[in-house]
Order: structure tokens, then C-alpha cells, then sequence
């Protein structure tokens, strides 16, 4: 059924190569003419390789969900419980019968309990838009001439994902083939039914890190020993964020970069809120606050455009505002950001000198996370003109208007009109300032 | 007079040594005439412009050629005429957007030490927030998009929150759908006009099953999806969600393709071939690319002659590329493998629309008919398929919607795993 003219050929998507072509017939290359009179003992030799790689499948044994479901995470959402852990690699080893890893693969072991009268439909989409399907899994393994073993893989592979869907007062399991995260995997698992849906959230650690709800225990003890503020109120919650330090500190001590925002949040909102805006914990050159470096730092990861490119430290401060913790954080860029070359010596670059930019670029992800319930502004570290910036010796210089964004990060989805703003400090009375001032008082382009 | 090949080359070197030395001279944005292209919409006391300069347009206005760093300028302008400012949330227009400095510093060495493009940067930068009374008007550079572009614009003050949502060509990209005149495709005489969700629902099972080739001799994959709606409301909705338009085949496409390939990259534009239904190739194509070329997600898209309440019905196919195969039909003795399972595709594209904000409806409806995985149905490459035989129908409408606000249309009942939708609209009728 090959096509006649030039024009017809099937090009492009289907023929790698041939992609650009001007779309000629393909032609079969021809034998060298000194093979030919030997062509049946090349065939047979070559038929005879083949034969010794088609390999039989072996079905590894039936998989025991005891041992994953001992060690998951688990959260509860209305009449549903989600459990979810990531194998060790010679877990999947056994269970799938090859080695995911090595392509990339990360499989999620999913159970989700539904104690509601309704049935619930799982969508791995939000969990990784990039998620790989099950058969697209299995044929990275195919082997060549081995029909019969890479159908068995396909079948044993499509067995063991999730089924996506859970009926009514029923559990499901199975896995999710995920990309891999090196350290936490933020499980997001939206369920879907007609006209309503609902989020239920996770952080599963891979084999050997510590989970950040592990991390924060850690480090409420820590601050339990030296004492909590506790507060209802929120004006004394104000006062108590503008006494926070103005800034991190080096090592030796020396002011750094403003303590720009403000998060109050547990561990497991303030988590996944970053997540979803591509966020993950990456290591960072040590910053001090409290005595002691960071408790977290994340950048953004790129996906298939290059992200943006801020930096996040954060600590956990002694205060709780209604019981919630309470977490303090800078934010910054490097200069140049994603046109930044590394230094030749590896010494880390200045940073951008507007360093509102990152930090009105974080709140803004955290707006889009759906995970922002309220908005307010304290005083930080003051304001510093752009005219007469700031310099720190090693680090750079920069400028700012001098506040700490607070941000309310709660769990079920706001849309950006449920935002709510407190009356603390105003961003916009702060920018009439310097329109007022002469600074951008032109009108824009 | 034959020329001397060395006189050539030093002529070459001196017009490009010189083009280095042109001093930094961005012309002023009154002289582009890209305002021309803009486009307003109004929401109460909110009216919002938006005008997306041409690669060359950019280039005069910011005095350097934006697009060769892979960066695009939009130009926004808000006139507020409610009593509370509003901020205009850039996270909206592109997550991973640039700031005057971080472009600026692509350019530094453009003019001088690099402080006046930083100023001039910074002079051309959309300015927060937009007080009552006054109009903001400014630039955002951003990634480029070639073809058209989704501009999403989200405007919050402290009581409300408004969305817009533009869909922008680029007059000089050669997109596949440039080749289509849209609306001399059907004769007034051959537009159907359907206003009843039963009529539309036979109307769309009378719609080819499958692909063809050219001459219509051979069937491929399977017509598997339709898509209700305005073009700003379908098309953003892609965008927003990571799909792009594909260029047609052509030179500059075809190198960048075969660089993709060469060196595993990401050319988000690669053409896709052509198949054909009513006798033409697809209007348009669009791709999700993922790791690198041998996988991507594509799918293509014909507009049909049926108009529901008045929007525009498009037929469709999707499939995923999973991998590479050996085959003796290609000169390089390898071809792209199709997941088999295509209902798979369509329920990714399904849930992948569901997020982008602009999904409101969806149905299934009789397609090409069930193939099992025992006695699957063949494309034109010759890759095996099974499917339940069923098309999904997808409703747009403008943003922003969320995943609890989509609703489903009771026609066939919806396939595993989505079947559950539909047990609970029986459980809901009991």
C-alpha cells in the first residue's frame, strides 16, 4: 500500500530521518554485489544471531503490595484516602522484570481508598503532564525478533498500572509510570467526577532522603527546646514578622541578602504549592539565620523552557499564627539569570539588584498554585533606592522597596478573584510613592 | 570579469565585521507600526490591548534581535476605569517570563557597558499596578512562540479578579494552517447549522472514520477527536497546556529538524507529515514535545463544514510516539512506533485539555469503530491499533473554568476508566 507519487509518501513523523524529506519513495539498499552469490548463508547466519537473542520473558513473581503499603505515605481528602511510594530500584527490579530506572522511569505506587458513594476517576496528568504511558514503558524493553516475550512484557507492565479509576466504597492500586525526582516526589492526585473534583496531596521521599514532614519534625523539636510564640491575633502577628531579622547572614556573620518573604503554611501545603510551579529542593551555597544554614532551599526546574531563575531559602521560625507554622524566606536571582555564565571558579554570581522581581515572581507562582488563600506586606529590611543601592562585599548590590510578602498557603484550591488582601502594608501605596517621587513617573510605551 | 574568490571573502568578513559594530539604536515605538495588529476587548471598566511585534518589529524597537535568544516581546496596555488598582499577574502570560534586567543582560554588549540597553529595557517594561483612572500600557518579553500566540492576561485588585485571553498570528510564520484559507473552505450552501446536541450528535458519527492518503485509496489512523468552539477559546487553551503549531515543510524547517535529530534537541515546530480527510491534508497540526523528537504527542485537525449554535466544529486525530523502530520501508532503516493503544492519546489529550481552564463539556460519540489488541485495525505506516472505536467531543468555552466545573454530555456512555462519569449520572437519575 505504498503511496505512488513523491508527493503522497508518508514522511516526517513517521520517518524519523525523513522527516525533512522531499518526501521520495523510500528504496530497500542494495546488497554489495560480492555478497550476493552467498546471499542464503548470510541470511541464515544472521537469522541464526537473531534467533539467540529472542529471549524468553520471565514473568517476575506476583507482586506484594504489603511491603509498599507498609511504607507509604498517605493522606486523607473527603471519604478518601491516597497512599503512594516509590520502590527502591531492586524493588523495581523484581516487580517489573526490568530496570525502569535506567530509562528514566520513575514508577509510583498509588492506593486509593474511596469511602464515598461515588465513583472516583484519577487523572496522572496533574500528578506529571509528562507521565509515560504504560505500553510506551514496555517498548523501550522490546527486544528485537522477540514477539512473544515483548508481548508478555507489554501485558505484564499495562497489568500492574493503576486503573485510574476507583468505584464507590472500593480501593484501587497500581502504578503511575512517572519521570524521575531525585529527592521528593510532590504526589498531587486530582479526582475528578461530574462537575466537582477534588486534590488530595503528598510528599513521598525516594529510597534513602529525608521527607520534608521528617525534616520539619526535626526541627520543631529543635525550636520546641528554645521556646514557640504562639499568636491568634494578627496585628500581633505583624509585629512579631517585623521583628524577624532584616536579613540572612554569611557564615562570619556579615548582613546578606533581605528576608523578602513570609510563608505560613504546614509542610504539606507550602510543599506542594511550590511543586506545582516547578519548584524543587535544590542544594544551595549555606546562608545563616537562627544559628544555623538553611532549613530548605528550592529553585525552579526547567521542564522543555528554560525556568526562571530564582533562588529560595527558607527556615522555620519559633512562630505559630493559630497553630500553623510560620516560615521566613529570601529570594533572589543571579545576575544575567539564565544568560548568566558560571564563573570559571565556581564562585557564585551576584546577584540581580532588583531583588523585588524574584520575589514578586514567587508570590505570583504561589497565586497560580491555587494554594494562596490571603496576601498581606510587613516591613522588612527597609526601603533602599535604586539610586543608592546597597552593596554587599562578594555578593553584589541591590535595591528594594523594603517589604516581607506574607503569604497564606491553605490547601483547597483559590481561585485568583477568592484572594484575600490584609490591610497591612500596601505594595500599592509604596509604588505611588516612588511615581510620586519622579522615579517612573513617564507614562509606559 | 570573473570575480576573485578572495575579494569575496574579505567583502563578506567586512559587511559582518561592520554589522558588530553598529552602535546600539532602538527606533521609537510610535515609528513600528505593530500597534496596527493590536487587539482590544473590554470587561467593565477594564479594557485591555495586546499587540505582539513581529521577530523584525521587536528588533527596531529594543534596538537588538530578541527573537535570536528565543525571546518574544508582547505589548500590553490596561485602561482602569473601576475604583481600585489592579495588578496585571506576568506569571499569567508566561510562567517563565524575563525580566528587563535578565534580558537585558543577554545584550549587554550591544552598546557601551551595557547600562543603556539595561535602561532602555527597563524604559519599554509593563509597569504595576494600574491605578483607577489611569491606562498602563508596556512591554513583557517572554519565550517565543512561532506562529500564533496565546496571550493570557489576568488582572487582580483586592476584590475581583479578570481574565482575558487573545490568540495572535504572526504574520511572518509559515504555519501549516497559513496554507488554509478558513473561511472560503465551505461554500455558504455546505455549512451545516446544528442547534440540537442529538442532531450534532448524528451529524458527527457521519463524519469520516479514519485518515487517508492522498488519493484516498488507503485509510489510516483513526478520526478519534472533535473539538466545539471559538479559535480564542480552543487555541490558547492548547498553548496554554505546552502544544504548538507545526511549520510546513520547507527549508528552514527541514534543518531545524534535522538538527533536533542530529542532536537529540527540542524543535517544537518540526513539521508533521500530511494526511488527508475531505480530500485535503490537515488544516492544522500541533505537537506536545516531550523528551526529544522521538517523542512527542501530535495530533491534527480539520475544520468541518458542521457549525454548532453558530461555533465552529473541528475533527481531529491524535496519537503518541513512543519510540523507534527498525524497518526495511526507510532509507535509515528506522521509523517512529505509535502507542497501539490510541484511546490512550485520547484520554491524555482529554485530561491535558481539562487542565488548561477553557474545557467545559465533554461527550463521546460513535467513530471508526472497536478494533481489540487480537485483531487490531492497521495505519498507513503499517503500525497496529486498538481502540473502542469511540471519538471524544470537547466543549470550549472561555476561561477560566476549573476541573470541578467540566460537565459531560449524555451520549455514549464513556469508556474505561471514564465509564465511572457515567455511573454516576445514572446513580444520580435512580
Amino acid at each position: 500500500m505504498r503511496a505512488g507519487k513523491p508527493k503522497t509518501s508518508r514522511c516526517g513523523d513517521r520517518w524519523t530521518a525523513a522527516a525533512f524529506c522531499a518526501c521520495e519513495p523510500p528504496r530497500m539498499p542494495r546488497m554489495p554485489s560480492v555478497l550476493r552469490p552467498v546471499r542464503g548463508a548470510v541470511v541464515l547466519c544472521l537469522l541464526l544471531l537473531l534467533g539467540a537473542c529472542a529471549t524468553p520473558f520471565h514473568r517476575p513473581d506476583p507482586l506484594d503490595e504489603a511491603a509498599l503499603r507498609h511504607r507509604a505515605k498517605t493522606a486523607a481528602g473527603e471519604g478518601v484516602r491516597v497512599s503512594a511510594t516509590i520502590p527502591s530500584p531492586e524493588e523495581s527490579r523484581a516487580i517489573f522484570g526490568v530496570d525502569l530506572e535506567e530509562k528514566g522511569v520513575q514508577p509510583l505506587w498509588l492506593e486509593i481508598e474511596n469511602d464515598t458513594d461515588r465513583p472516583l476517576l484519577f487523572s496522572p496528568t496533574g500528578l506529571d503532564p509528562w507521565y509515560f504511558s504504560p505500553l510506551e514503558v514496555s517498548f523501550a524493553y522490546h527486544k528485537r525478533f522477540s514477539d512473544d516475550a515483548n508481548a508478555q512484557l507489554d501485558e505484564h507492565i499495562r497489568g500492574l498500572a493503576h486503573k485510574l479509576v476507583v468505584g464507590p466504597r472500593s480501593t484501587e492500586s497500581g502504578f503511575v509510570y512517572t519521570n524521575r525526582d531525585e529527592v521528593n516526589k510532590f504526589v498531587s492526585v486530582d479526582l475528578v467526577g461530574r462537575k466537582w473534583a477534588q486534590a488530595v496531596n503528598l510528599i513521598v521521599p525516594t529510597e534513602g532522603t529525608t521527607s520534608p514532614e521528617e525534616r520539619y519534625r526535626q526541627l520543631s523539636q529543635v525550636i520546641a527546646q528554645s521556646g514557640v510564640v504562639e499568636t491568634d491575633d494578627e496585628s500581633h502577628l505583624r509585629e512579631l514578622l517585623e521583628q524577624l531579622p532584616c536579613c540572612v547572614t554569611s557564615r562570619n556573620g556579615t548582613q546578606v541578602e533581605p528576608l523578602n518573604l513570609v510563608l505560613i503554611g504546614q509542610i504539606t501545603d507550602v510543599g506542594p504549592a511550590f511543586i506545582r510551579r516547578g519548584y524543587r529542593v535544590t542544594p544551595a551555597d549555606n546562608r545563616y539565620l537562627f544559628g544555623r544554614p538553611q532549613d530548605f532551599s528550592a529553585s525552579k526546574r526547567d521542564l522543555w523552557v528554560a525556568a526562571q531563575p530564582h533562588l529560595f531559602r527558607a527556615w522555620l521560625t519559633p512562630i505559630r499564627f493559630r497553630g500553623i507554622p510560620v516560615w521566613v524566606a529570601q529570594v533572589s536571582s543571579p545576575l544575567g539569570g539564565r544568560f548568566a555564565r558560571p564563573a570559571e571558579d565556581g564562585a557564585p554570581l551576584p546577584i540581580d539588584p532588583n531583588v523585588d522581581e524574584a520575589r514578586n515572581d514567587l508570590v505570583q507562582d504561589i497565586v497560580y498554585s491555587q494554594f494562596l488563600a490571603r496576601i498581606g506586606f510587613v516591613q522588612g529590611v527597609g526601603q533602599v533606592k535604586a539610586s543608592a543601592p546597597r552593596t554587599i562585599p562578594g555578593v553584589g548590590s541591590y535595591h528594594t522597596d523594603g517589604l516581607r510578602a506574607v503569604l497564606f498557603i491553605e490547601e483547597r484550591p483559590f481561585h485568583l478573584s477568592e484572594i484575600g488582601f490584609l490591610d497591612w502594608e500596601r505594595l500599592v501605596d509604596h509604588y505611588r510613592k516612588q511615581v510620586d517621587g519622579g522615579e517612573s513617573s513617564k507614562p509606559g510605551p | 570579469m570573473r570575480a576573485n574568490p578572495l575579494f569575496g571573502l574579505c567583502l563578506a568578513f567586512a559587511v559582518v565585521a561592520s554589522g558588530c559594530a553598529t552602535s546600539f539604536s532602538p527606533r521609537p515605538v510610535a515609528e513600528v507600526p505593530f500597534k496596527a495588529r493590536a487587539q482590544t476587548q473590554v470587561q467593565d471598566g477594564l479594557t485591555v490591548t495586546v499587540a505582539v511585534p513581529t521577530a523584525e518589529e521587536a528588533e527596531a524597537i529594543y534596538g537588538v534581535d530578541l527573537a535570536d535568544k528565543g525571546l518574544q516581546a508582547v505589548w500590553v496596555q490596561v485602561r482602569n476605569e473601576e475604583d481600585l488598582p489592579y495588578w496585571f499577574l506576568t506569571s499569567g502570560l508566561d510562567p517563565s517570563y524575563y525580566s528587563a534586567s535578565e534580558a537585558a543582560y543577554a545584550f549587554r554588549s550591544a552598546g557601551g557597558d551595557g547600562q543603556a540597553v539595561l535602561d532602555h529595557f527597563e524604559s519599554l517594561q509593563f509597569k504595576n499596578p494600574v491605578y483607577p483612572g489611569a491606562t498602563a500600557s508596556g512591554f513583557l518579553v517572554v519565550h517565543r512562540d512561532e506562529g500564533y500566540k496565546a496571550v493570557d492576561i489576568d488582572l487582580i485588585s483586592r476584590e475581583k479578579a479578570r481574565s482575558f485571553t487573545y490568540m495572535i498570528l504572526d504574520p511572518t510564520f509559515k504555519g501549516d494552517y497559513t496554507l488554509v484559507d478558513f473561511d472560503a473552505l465551505y461554500g455558504s450552501g455546505e455549512i451545516v447549522e446544528i442547534e440540537e446536541e442529538e442532531a450534532l450528535r448524528r451529524e458527527l458519527e457521519k463524519l469520516p472514520c479514519c485518515t487517508a492518503n492522498k488519493g484516498g485509496t488507503g485509510y489510516g489512523d483513526p478520526l478519534n477527536l472533535v473539538f466545539v468552539g471559538n479559535n480564542e477559546d480552543i487555541f490558547p487553551a492548547y498553548a496554554r497546556r505546552g502544544w504548538h503549531g507545526t511549520e510546513i515543510i520547507w527549508r528552514k524547517a527541514a534543518w531545524r529538524t534535522v538538527k533536533s535529530f542530529l542532536v537529540g534537541g527540542r524543535y517544537r515546530y518540526s513539521p508533521v507529515s500530511p494526511l488527508y480527510v475531505y480530500g485535503r491534508r490537515q488544516d492544522l497540526a500541533a505537537q506536545k514535545a516531550r523528551g526529544n523528537i522521538h517523542q512527542r504527542n501530535h495530533l491534527r485537525m480539520w475544520l468541518s463544514p458542521l457549525r454548532f449554535r453558530g461555533k465552529r466544529v473541528w475533527v481531529g486525530q491524535i496519537s503518541r510516539d513512543i519510540g523507534v523502530k527498525f524497518t526495511t520501508k526507510t532509507p535509515i532503516l528506522t521509523t517512529h512506533v505509535i502507542d497501539p493503544y490510541v484511546d490512550e492519546a485520547r484520554r491524555y489529550l482529554l485530561e491535558d485539555l481539562a487542565y488548561s481552564q477553557a474545557l467545559a463539556r465533554v461527550g463521546f460519540v460513535k467513530g471508526v469503530g472497536e478494533a481489540t489488541r487480537e485483531s487490531p485495525r492497521f495505519n498507513l505506516g503499517d503500525d497496529p491499533y486498538f481502540t473502542d472505536g469511540l471519538r471524544v467531543v470537547m466543549f470550549f468555552e472561555p476561561r477560566p473554568r476549573t476541573l470541578a466545573d467540566i460537565d459531560l454530555v449524555d451520549w455514549e456512555p464513556p469508556p474505561r476508566p471514564l465509564t465511572s462519569l457515567n455511573r454516576e449520572v445514572s446513580d444520580a437519575r435512580r
